[in-house]
């Protein structure tokens, strides 16, 4: 964890941070403290097992739930101080949850991610309109533009969605399992985007991820979240301290810290 | 593409202005449309009659029949955009069966508590606040169910038991009450556009820009709404006094034309569809012209097949628009296999 780096420049860090749920009187806390801190332009991944609290967190994250404990910094500023145009101006994100409307065309869809920047009537100026041809153009969206997004396969839906929280143009993304429904050609394409969107225009997205593999490969950083504890670093760092290791129960699968793959115990 | 857009919004303007003349023209006594257009711009008509039916009874009606249109399919419009749900319309939130429950009590429990002298209070002034009063009742109280909800469909059902809590009290009172009371009940519940005075028409006026510049103010928010309420709270809408106002609007427009014209079916749930089929497009700030040219164009027809031309008889107009409408409904079901949202 470099805590020594200023968190005024970094788009998201957290100190000490406990997600969960309340409801009633209690208390679910589903994560040790997590505490980490992302850098300007990187691509960084989350991952850990089913129920372990990746959607929480990224939710968490987004200031879309509160936190049981510690604290969320977006440049520095603790999350539930930003007004919420000011905070959709340095924050966007990707969600699982199907499109309200599915009838929207990509175009459309794009646009809408410019609205924290527009009138009161959501008109797009020049320079908006801007944004939204080089985001689709980063996604490859061109020549489907003009679709309506229940004709789109789900690798194009996806880049379109993404396409959309990049016209947002924030310093943060945050992605909640942008790979699954793909094959491995698309998951990879899709983060080999992501990749290229994160190092060429200094935008840091984190996104949650069962692809440990290919996270390995392509992330700047990864945040390893295990039931009670969190580790965050580089992918050699992780691999060396052995936390990949202990992500899954040993009784089926074990990791190959030479291939930085899992295998199956056979 | 923005270019046949444009024209397909003249075609429709042109259409509505069409069916304004045709409606003036129409009725129990035909008026020849050059007579029409003169006592219009003020200057004598053939016969001094014609002049009086259309300024005091033709055109308040007509104009009527745009406002209680228009602001039906704006309602309608907005709620199925708040809900994402294609099915929702005006009345979901329980606005009509709210009406339905104040204009019931006035004619049927005014007989039952103050007898002959309740009698005397049914008029169509305090029908249109007894039928408002009701619809602001059950809304108001959907308000405050919302409050504590945080899913608009959980809202949408808690409209929808509310409509049937009001329908039930609604068939208690009708069981207890009189032939003749019952009579004036259902002739309430046929709807009308028509007997409005031009006070009145300027009080309908009134609800529906009100509504209608509501609406405006809500243009940006309801397209966030296209992604999901929760993709629109992270391009920093704010969900609840979104929620809250949309309501109010449907409220104000539904509300407010239930009180003077009675339920009338189907306009709200329909003519959103088709202004997305006739314009391709899912911007609200297209489609809110769009509805409310669209809306009252079919409704000026509907009154116009109620009124059954060169005849003295006047149809139910609540029964016209659902003969118009549900097949409407059926046929962008069928045509589009489902339909999209």
């Amino acid at each position: 964890m470099k805590s020594t780096e200023n968190t005024c420049d970094s788009p998201l860090s957290t100190t000490g941070l406990g997600i969960g749920y309340r409801d009633g009187g209690g208390e679910t806390q589903l994560s040790g403290q997590i505490s980490f801190q992302i850098s300007p332009g990187s691509l960084n991944a989350v991952v850990g097992i089913n129920g372990v609290g990746k959607s929480t967190l990224l939710r968490t994250l987004a200031g879309m739930q509160p936190a049981l404990k510690g604290r969320v910094l977006i440049q520095g500023t603790p999350i539930e101080k930003l007004s919420p145009v000011r905070k959709a101006q340095l924050l966007s994100v990707v969600l699982t949850e199907p499109l309200a409307s599915k009838n929207l065309q990509v175009s459309e869809l794009v646009s809408l991610g410019r609205h924290p920047y527009t009138n009161w009537l959501g008109q797009l100026s020049e320079a908006d309109l801007q944004k939204v041809r080089e985001a689709l153009a980063k996604m490859e969206l061109g020549e489907i533009s003009g679709q309506p997004c229940h004709t789109l396969s789900d690798g194009q839906l996806q880049r379109a969605l993404i396409a959309r929280a990049l016209a947002q143009d924030t310093p943060l993304m945050l992605l909640d399992e942008p790979t699954t429904h793909l094959d491995l050609y698309h998951k990879v394409k899709i983060l080999k985007l992501l990749r290229e969107v994160a190092h060429s225009t200094r935008k840091s997205i984190l996104f949650s991820t069962h692809e440990i593999g290919l996270a390995i490969q392509l992330c700047d950083h990864i945040l390893v979240l295990q039931p009670g504890q969190a580790h965050f670093g580089s992918p050699c760092e992780l691999i060396e301290a052995g936390d990949f290791e202990r992500l899954f129960p040993q009784d089926t699968i074990h990791f190959d810290a030479q291939s930085g793959m899992f295998r199956v115990n056979k | 593409m923005m270019g046949s857009r444009k024209y397909r919004f003249i075609l429709l303007a042109a259409l509505m202005l069409v069916a304004f003349l045709a409606n003036l023209s129409l009725g129990s006594v035909h008026i020849p449309l050059a007579d029409t257009l003169k006592s219009l711009t003020g200057s004598e008509a053939v016969r001094e009659s014609w002049g009086y039916i259309i300024w005091n009874y033709r055109l308040p009606k007509a104009l009527t029949a745009m406002l209680v249109g228009g602001g039906l399919s704006l309602s309608g419009l907005l709620m199925q955009t708040l809900f994402r749900n294609p099915l929702a319309g005006p009345f979901v939130l329980g606005v009509s069966s709210g009406a339905s429950l104040g204009a019931a009590l006035l004619i049927m429990g005014a007989s039952l508590l103050g007898g002959i002298g309740g009698a005397f209070l049914v008029t169509d002034v305090s029908l249109a606040i007894a039928s408002g009063m009701g619809s602001l009742l059950v809304l108001l109280t959907v308000l405050v169910v919302s409050a504590r909800l945080k899913d608009a469909m959980a809202l949408l059902i808690v409209g929808l038991m509310f409509g049937s809590i009001t329908a039930a009290l609604v068939t208690v009172l009708s069981y207890f009450s009189a032939a003749e009371q019952l009579q004036q009940y259902i002739f309430w519940s046929y709807g009308s556009v028509g007997n409005l005075s031009w006070n009145q028409v300027g009080l309908l006026g009134i609800f529906f820009f009100v509504g209608t510049g509501i609406s405006i103010a809500l243009l940006k928010a309801l397209n966030a709404l296209l992604l999901g309420e929760k993709y629109a709270a992270t391009l920093g809408i704010s969900l609840p006094r979104t929620r809250n106002w949309t309501i109010l609007a449907t409220g104000l427009l539904a509300g407010g034309i239930t009180a003077f014209a009675g339920p009338i079916a189907f306009i709200g749930l329909a003519v959103p569809h088709l202004a997305r089929q006739l314009l391709g497009s899912q911007d609200h700030r297209v489609l809110l012209p769009a509805v409310l040219l669209y809306g009252a164009l079919l409704m000026l027809v509907c009154d116009m097949i109620a009124q059954i031309p060169f005849s003295a008889y006047v149809l139910p107009i609540n029964a016209i628009t659902s003969l118009v409408g549900a097949p409407v409904v059926i046929w962008l079901l069928v045509r589009r296999k489902r339909m999209i949202f």
